[in-house]
């Protein structure tokens, strides 16, 4: 973590809102794309990701600085409370989120979705990977970021994720391959 | 091929695409695995065209508020910390370089002066292969063991630094760095001496916003040189315990180019005098001349 991401996280640990505000405004994106590719939809997406700073806000009373980056717990954040997420869909006992976001889902108005058509396929096998190639696969493909980097946001081995890119891209590869054939 | 050697040549595949090459080029670099190596690179690269989701304007600025009210639900039932924990530095190695940093304060023994002092202390580390020691230095704050260090270092990277946009980047970073100490020692309630160069943004009676930061001025506090709004200036300062910071000294900036200007100006008005002196003295010395020939004329005509 460098010095302006501790001065921020300090400044929102002593209650500053414009601190707050700014990590909310830096970490949004990475946060929402993570989110979008695990829930495949965007008001969904955005509210989880919503919820993912609040739980960052609640902890921080208590949140001691172990040298990691802001983003890497956040996605931290984000890993557990999507498992939550779909716990709640399955219906265990997480009925708070549940109710919320169908209270929300009842007010949704019709927005024109992310056309997913030319990558469908590709999508479809995404789903079929676990979370963690998945994740891998976001940060490495979609955001673009070096198996070094991914390493210590997701805190495993460069090892680790040469192998999770490489299990998750055998996958996506034959889905590609199969509809091809079809 | 153990399955470990793959997945290094498939991220070394991809790698190199990412670096410009062609799929081509780089398949053909690995002619035995071709065949298992392009269905994975060409999954590879459908993924890159995964779209960046873009979230919609309303989601971001709801998401915001819900953080914000959760903020003020939070400081009602005051679950904010009012001082936020800064890790001491304490580890051994740190003790060890705060010992070489104070010995080299102390003792003065080099005879160069404190920057090129440090600037010695860092290439003598990086010769050692202290990286680790080194990186320890760049958390530390005014008042660390290894703060002076950090300084050093500093330096030396300026030092080293040759190109002109460079050079001027690192300065705007250190400049940062400085800004994000003082937020640090704020937050945490420490009481240090600080020091960061800024423009005034605003000026109330007692409380001016130095670059976004609010510093307490009183009768005390020495004030020096153009301080208006938008001046560039210097400030030493104070940061206490309670979490404000007490100006003890703010200055406005020279400015290099005012500078340069006032030294030209200044040789101009020199070299005149110099001129003027001299004329003086050859018009001294001419009639002194004339007189003495003058003199001489009499004599002889006597």
């Amino acid at each position: 973590m460098n010095l302006n991401e501790k001065a921020l996280l300090y400044r929102a640990q002593a209650g500053d809102r414009r601190a707050a505000g700014t990590l909310f405004e830096s970490y949004y994106q990475e946060i929402y794309t993570y989110i979008f590719y695990r829930v495949s939809d965007t008001f969904t997406a955005e509210i989880l990701t919503a919820v993912v700073f609040i739980r960052m806000l609640n902890r921080l009373p208590t949140y001691i600085d172990q040298g990691k980056s802001i983003l890497s717990w956040l996605y931290t954040i984000a890993r557990k409370l999507v498992i939550d997420y779909y716990r709640t869909q399955d219906g265990s006992d997480q009925p708070s989120l549940k109710e919320h976001l169908l209270g929300i889902n009842q007010r949704r108005q019709e927005e024109p979705g992310q056309s997913q058509d030319p990558l469908d396929s590709f999508q479809r096998a995404m789903r079929r990977l676990n979370e963690q190639q998945k994740h891998v696969i976001i940060l490495r493909l979609v955001e673009g970021r070096s198996v070094q980097d991914i390493a210590e946001l997701i805190n495993k081995s460069e090892g680790t994720v040469r192998s999770l890119q490489g299990r998750a891209l055998r996958s996506l590869g034959k889905a590609v391959e199969k509809e091809k054939v079809l | 091929m153990n399955r470990h050697r793959f997945d290094l040549i498939l991220e070394d595949c991809l790698s190199r695409i990412d670096r410009g090459e062609s799929i081509q080029d780089v398949l053909d670099s690995y002619p035995a695995l071709n065949g298992h190596l392009e269905p994975l690179v060409q999954a590879a690269l459908m993924g890159r065209r995964l779209p960046k989701p873009v979230p919609s304007e309303d989601g971001f600025r709801t998401g915001k508020n819900m953080l914000l009210a959760e903020m003020n639900n939070m400081q009602r039932a005051n679950g904010f910390r009012q001082k936020a924990k800064v890790p001491a530095p304490s580890r051994l190695t740190e003790r060890w370089l705060g010992s070489l940093v104070k010995l080299f304060q102390v003792k003065r023994t080099t005879g160069l002066t404190p920057v090129y002092r440090f600037v010695v202390i860092g290439l003598v580390l990086v010769l050692m292969g202290g990286f680790l020691t080194v990186n320890a230095s760049a958390s530390s704050l005014p008042g660390d063991v290894l703060y002076d260090l950090k300084l050093g270092l500093e330096q030396t990277q300026v030092f080293f630094t040759f190109d002109p946009e460079a050079r001027q980047d690192l300065m705007l970073a250190i400049e940062e760095e400085r800004l994000a100490e003082v937020e640090i020692l704020l937050a945490a309630g420490r009481q240090e001496e600080v020091e960061f160069g800024g423009v005034i943004e605003q000026k109330f009676e007692s409380t001016w916003i130095i670059k976004g930061i609010s510093v307490q001025v009183d009768p005390v506090t020495e004030l020096d040189g153009d301080l208006e709004i938008g001046s560039e200036v210097d400030v030493f300062a104070i940061t206490m315990e309670d979490g404000t910071l007490q100006a003890s000294d703010i200055s406005a900036e020279v400015d290099a180019s005012d500078e340069d200007e006032k030294v030209k100006e200044d040789k101009v008005k020199e070299d005149k005098i110099k001129d003027d002196k001299e004329e003086k003295e050859d018009k001294d010395d001419k009639e002194d001349e004339e007189d003495k020939e003058e003199k001489e004329d009499k004599d002889k005509d006597k």
